[in-house]
């Protein structure tokens, strides 16, 4: 808490487009809480901007459309200008254009919190703390301890399975059973950050061997995305598996035979961050956008699309509160060493 | 008469010509398109990580430790079955159609140009909603009737990547082998078969020695495509277990990114395709594979008698396997609204042809991108091409032929090497171009500048230079004389350059993969992400509509140039 | 209409050790003077008429056409700019243009009104008889007119020099004929410098005005057809204008040589002073057969004939002529002899040959 205090609140350090006297400048006074006027003052000056551009990993494109048509709705005058790709090809875009002194970006919504530790040590972000952070769970509340970025998105790792095929497994030790053999399909940890960060987890939990070599013996098929299992399950190549929360939500409302199991041996919370870039071309807009993500518009809008809603009170897809369900979450500090360090196990256990 | 004292005028008029700029400023083109993205490859593969400087540490851990050792195998071992298998598909397949009266051969000809056309990694994609283990089709057809835990095909194997890649590579043998036969003269085998010889054992002792510098031909092209895949073993290999060295170079490029190590790591597949490029110009000799259609007057067609249809049947299966089966797939699947539940009644629907075409914007950009990205590459290859040819074949300056090698240097380089490359050079000062469409043009224009080299080369030098210099002894420059007598002449050529080269970057995936930014996105890599996120009917939409572009350009292509042009192969 | 003075042109391929293909050649062509370049193949006459064309650069010597020097080892007037127009061996005519565009291509280079372009187009066709044809294209016409368009092409734009390079080597025997009168009458009517290549001497005999026979990158001999045919230079003239017996001779006397034990006189067009030997040519057409009548004594007669003896190797039939070929103690010859002379193979024969034909040159 203290360490906020250590950063000098110029208008220098606050970035592009801040003068002294604007929202940002007075945010900055009070260590970047939000409060209400906060909001109206970001707005008036957002609207003069005109428009905010939101590159996002999280949720599918049609998704976060609707977050962005949320975001309009209850900021009419305010265009939003959305990129949704995969985190790694964003990251890899920005770091690029951040190189090369080109700023287009205003909000940056990554899936790995891994980036957001790089882009920090860069000082490429600047601090902001949206109201209502009290609203969600209280671990990830200041995610980072300087408030460069702020949770963004929870997803689940949990199993996802064909309740027509197998009654639901309880644990995630149920996937070692050898009754299992040739029902399981999962991701690589290499090719995708969600699947990386249940390995550290399961890795951290259970031991290498004590887990991946036995799971290793019942063949799962290896896929490269972390929803390949519920892809898997929902096309009947596979049974079960690790799996994210949300698309199995979603299939499962589209009716295929797929359904979610929170184990009972914790379920792998995997935060992602948010944040709003220093050099933000449109910085009010950019953190009136920001400030959205804690809103109940944005929590139910998430909710609508089979996410997580990052509130507490805003009732989750599957009536299940985050508090209330047993999680084990990998810290960043944790996870920055430990995915290459598994990412090389796995590939040794499973030869690919 | 003039007297001998009269003073002589030296003429110097005519020594300004501008034709050198444009030469000069298409071999400038060429460098920046070639050498800069190869050479910063290099140059990154020795670059210490940290500091920058010089080392040959990246070699030895890419070389070195055994994860990364066995996708070097393991490629190695694909690429040899992959050649083998469409080389011993291809050949008999080629002999049928070119030199017997098989029925129906062409019918089978149109068949095997939509295989050339099928981007091996969508055959790959309708390949898995067909045959994986346990949700393929056929898989359930087969167990439905046998009553058996599930069907007897899994494509998720090394044998089901061979089995794919071989499929989409037999036009390669197809094309080489083909061609090479409708060059035999009949005589030849005539002069067998009046010693007394079989059919068959003519086919032995004659015709197959005589083609089998094509069929070597062939068996190098399929290695090297095989080698530098990406799509096919991305999907069907991991799953199998199996690394491949495309699929290790992605990995290079995933969080966190080791630049160095895949430059190090891709610089041996260079030096391999080299080689093997240089085996297959020693095997070649000099001999050029072209068809022209019923050139070297008529030929005798050997005839099957009661063996035509059994036949038919067998060389029925391979498009059966390359194309009508998956299309199928494909078009089952894009025309369901869930695919998991089948084009059953109720769940059929135009929704995800709407939905791709007008009301997902991205996806949509996404097909504009392809095409115009492929526009833009194909004329821009297709002009250096042909500068780059005509100042080679007119030897406008000393060393000029080495121009030509510097045109088809990029052959050389596997396309996702070559991205990677490309991504090096060109994503910082001075030259920014990441994340431009240009990064994306420049690439493609780079990976096909070799077909339409190839293509233009041989046509220049079959215009007789005396049309040329007719027009200059009548007054006209260098240049208006390419103008107006060359390039009218060689309109078909530069047409089926366009062609030869807007086709395969269309449907381009291994070096767009690693260049593609949110906003310069293509049909190909959408794919692949929607692939990733599991939505196959977008996957089997947009691959359709690649498909059904490409075979509209193909046919009008056909029709304009002649069934020949895609068969014109380089030396 | 220009003289081309050729001086000392110089140009070898493949870097300077390589052989010459011209080799220092010096060559005068007059003001409206037909001169052919003779040679077999590898002579250098094609490289000397790209070297006149400016589509070459030589190594060393100059090409001066009146008095503007257009080519030196230093700078080349391009082809473009020298006012020479070039008859190609395959026609060159375009085939994406009609037969009206191909003539007026050159007209439309200088810039012309469309109606000179038109009118003079339409006169060069109608002097060569293609008005007809003036919309069709070259894909639809005989090698005979295609050549004659070419010939149309090169006249229209009233170019200095023409230069033709084998012309009529692709057209068949009886259209050979038609454009040897073509391209005569062009030379009457404008009197233009001409340069004509070609391999095939009598085509040179015909055509040209005087003849430069070429033999590896130089000039073996310069003159008119009278002259290189009465008077060669040496035994490769000789022989490749015409055909001739070469017989190896030694030179004993003045006007004497020592052939086979017999003592011939022969006609010395040089003056040979030096005993040794040399090479006697006798045409076969200036030999007869003689009816020796028992007479068998060989070699210089007072009636002004040499007499020698030899057997028939072989006799051909020919309908207007007897071919012989008959050996001489060694040396084979050919005799053209009328049809009626009918000596058996086998047989000895004696010839008898005016001193006149019994020519000798130096050695080569």
């Amino acid at each position: 808490m203290t360490t906020r205090g250590t950063f000098v609140r110029s208008a220098a350090a606050l970035g592009a487009g801040v003068a002294a006297g604007s929202p940002i400048a007075s945010l900055a006074a009070r260590k970047n809480q939000v409060t209400d006027a906060d909001v109206s003052a970001l707005y008036a000056a957002a609207k003069k901007e005109g428009k905010v551009v939101w590159w996002t990993g999280h949720y599918t494109q049609a998704a976060a459309e609707k977050i962005a048509g949320a975001f309009k709705a209850k900021y009419p005058g305010i265009e939003v200008e959305l990129l949704r790709q995969t985190g790694q090809v964003l990251f890899q875009r920005l770091t690029q254009d951040l190189k090369s002194n080109v700023h287009q970006v205003d909000v940056f919504a990554s899936t790995d919190e891994a980036h957001m530790t790089i882009l920090k040590k860069q000082n490429t972000l600047a601090q902001f703390v949206p109201g209502d952070i009290d609203k969600i769970p209280k671990e990830y509340q200041h995610l980072d301890p300087e408030d460069t970025y702020q949770l963004g998105d929870i997803a689940l790792m949990l199993i996802n399975y064909n309740p027509k095929k197998l009654p639901a497994p309880r644990k995630w030790n149920d996937l070692l059973d050898p009754h299992m053999k040739d029902l399981i399909s999962m991701g690589h940890p290499g090719f995708s950050g969600y699947v990386g960060n249940w390995v550290v987890a399961m890795n951290d939990k259970y031991g290498w061997d004590n887990y991946f070599k036995k799971l290793a013996q019942n063949n799962p098929k290896i896929g490269r995305s972390v929803f390949d299992c519920t892809t898997d399950i929902v096309s009947g190549e596979r049974v079960v598996g690790p799996g994210a929360d949300s698309l199995a939500l979603e299939r499962k409302a589209a009716g295929n035979s797929i359904a979610i199991a929170f184990p009972e041996d914790d379920t792998i919370l995997v935060t992602a961050p948010v944040t709003v870039l220093k050099e933000a071309p449109h910085p009010n807009a950019a953190r009136l956008l920001m400030n959205f993500y804690y809103t109940k518009e944005y929590s139910q809008t998430a909710a609508s699309t089979f996410n997580l809603p990052l509130r507490l009170d805003v009732p989750s897809p599957t009536g299940v509160r985050i508090d209330r369900m047993r999680t084990y979450h990998v810290k960043i500090e944790r996870l920055l060493g430990g995915i290459p360090e598994v990412t090389a196990k796995w590939r040794e256990t499973f030869n690919v | 008469m003039a007297s001998v004292t009269a003073p002589r005028r030296v003429d110097r008029s005519g020594s300004f010509d501008p034709g050198p700029i444009f030469f000069i400023g298409a071999v400038v083109v060429l460098a920046i398109l070639v050498i800069v993205p190869i050479g910063w490859l290099l140059l990154i593969s020795l670059q210490h990580v940290e500091t920058g400087g010089f080392t040959l540490g990246n070699y030895v851990e890419a070389f070195t430790k055994s994860i990364y050792l066995r996708p070097i195998v393991n490629s190695f071992v694909l690429a040899t079955s992959v050649a083998t298998l469409a080389a011993l598909i291809g050949t008999p397949l080629a002999w049928l159609i070119a030199r017997t009266d098989m029925p129906g051969r062409s019918g089978l000809r149109a068949l095997i140009t939509a295989a050339f056309v099928t981007p091996s990694f969508i055959g790959a994609e309708a390949w898995i909603l067909l045959a994986a283990p346990n949700s393929g089709w056929i898989n359930r057809t087969i167990a439905s009737f046998t009553h058996a835990d599930h069907g007897p095909l899994n494509i998720f194997s090394l044998g089901g990547a061979i089995f794919v890649m071989a499929l989409y590579n037999v036009p390669y043998t197809f094309t080489f082998v083909a061609g090479g036969l409708e060059l035999i003269s009949v005589e030849l085998e005539d002069a067998s078969s009046t010693l007394g010889a079989s059919a068959w054992r003519t086919m032995r002792s004659i015709t197959l020695p005589l083609v089998m510098p094509a069929i070597v031909a062939g068996f190098i092209m399929s290695f090297l495509e095989a080698l530098a895949e990406f799509g096919t073993p991305a999907f069907l290999l991991i799953p199998a277990r199996t690394q491949v060295v495309t699929t290790q170079l992605y990995l290079f490029f995933q969080f966190p990114v080791r630049t160095e190590l895949a430059a190090a790591y891709a610089m041996p597949l260079i030096g391999v395709t080299l080689g093997l490029l240089l085996l297959q110009r020693r095997i070649l000799g000099r001999r050029k594979f072209t068809v022209v259609g019923g050139k070297g007057g008529k030929r005798r067609l050997v005839a099957l008698g009661p063996w035509r249809w059994p036949l038919l049947a067998a060389a029925l299966a391979v498009p059966l396997c390359s194309v009508i089966l998956p299309y199928l797939a494909l078009l089952a699947t894009s025309l369901s609204r869930i695919w998991s539940q089948g084009p059953v009644p109720g769940n059929i629907t135009f929704y995800w042809y709407h939905w791709a075409l007008f009301e997902n914007a991205p996806t949509r950009l996404a097909i504009f991108h392809s095409l115009w990205y492929g526009a833009a590459a194909a004329t821009v290859a297709t002009t250096i091409a042909f500068l780059i040819a005509y100042t080679a074949n007119r030897k406008l300056f000393p060393g000029a032929q080495a121009l030509g090698i510097v045109c088809m240097a990029p052959f050389v380089v596997p396309g996702i090497v070559l991205a990677i490359g490309i991504y090096a050079a060109y994503s910082h000062p001075p030259l920014v171009l990441y994340g431009t469409a240009a990064i994306l043009i420049i690439a493609f224009t780079t990976r096909f500048l070799p077909i339409a080299y190839s293509n233009l080369n041989t046509m220049v030098a079959a215009i007789n230079t005396d049309l040329e210099n007719a027009a200059r002894t009548l007054g006209a420059t260098r240049l208006r004389a390419l103008r107006t007598i060359t390039a009218p002449l060689l309109r078909r050529g530069l047409l089926a350059s366009w062609l030869l080269v807007f086709i395969p970057a269309i449907r381009e995936l291994s070096s767009a993969i690693f260049l593609f930014t949110p906003r310069t996105a293509t049909m190909t890599t959408q794919i692949f992400d929607f692939t990733d996120a599991g939505n196959y009917e977008a996957v089997a939409t947009l691959a359709i509509i690649i498909l059904a572009i490409t075979l509209v350009i193909v046919s009008a292509a056909y029709r304009l140039l002649g069934r020949d042009f895609m068969e014109k192969t380089s030396t | 209409m220009a003289r081309i003075d050729i001086a000392g042109l110089t140009k070898s391929y493949a870097g300077k050790n390589a052989a010459r293909a011209v080799d220092g050649i010096d060559l005068a062509i007059a003001d409206g003077e037909v001169m052919a370049l003779v040679g077999p193949s590898g002579c250098g006459k094609t490289t000397t008429l790209q070297l006149l064309a400016g589509f070459l650069k030589p190594d060393a010597g100059t090409i001066t056409v009146g008095d503007r020097e257009v080519s030196s080892a230093k700078h080349v007037v391009p082809p473009e700019r020298r006012r020479m127009s070039l008859i190609f061996q395959s026609y060159a005519v375009w085939p994406h243009m009609t037969v009206f565009d191909n003539v007026a291509y050159g007209l439309r280079v200088m810039k012309l009104s469309r109606s000179e372009v038109e009118d003079r187009t339409r006169e060069v066709l109608r002097s060569v008889r293609m008005t007809d044809l003036a919309q069709r294209y070259p894909s639809e016409l005989s090698g005979g007119q295609q050549q004659r368009i070419a010939l149309a092409r090169a006249v229209v734009v009233k170019p200095e020099t023409l230069l033709l390079d084998e012309p009529l080597s692709n057209l068949d025997a009886n259209l050979r004929e038609e454009m040897r009168f073509e391209i005569r009458r062009i030379h009457e009517a404008t009197g233009i410098t001409m340069v004509y290549v070609t391999h095939d001497q009598t085509e040179a005999m015909v055509a040209a005005d005087r003849i430069a026979l070429m033999r590896a990158g130089k000039i073996a001999q310069v003159g008119t057809a009278h002259d290189i045919y009465e008077k060669p230079a040496s035994a490769f003239v000789a022989t490749f204008v015409g055909g001739t017996n070469t017989l190896p001779v030694t030179l004993v006397e003045p006007h004497i040589v020592e052939f086979g034990g017999a003592r011939l006189r022969v006609r010395d067009d040089f003056a040979a002073t030096a005993r040794g030997p040399v090479t006697l040519c006798i045409r076969p057409h200036a030999i007869e057969i003689a009816d020796a009548n028992g007479d068998t004594t060989v070699g210089y007669r007072e009636n002004g004939t040499n007499r020698i003896a030899g057997t028939v190797l072989r006799q051909t039939y020919l309908g207007d002529a007897r071919d012989y070929l008959i050996d001489l103690g060694g040396t084979q010859i050919r005799v053209a002899a009328p049809p009626s002379v009918d000596r058996t193979v086998g047989s000895t024969i004696h010839l008898d040959v005016p001193v006149e034909a019994c020519r000798i040159v130096p050695g080569d």
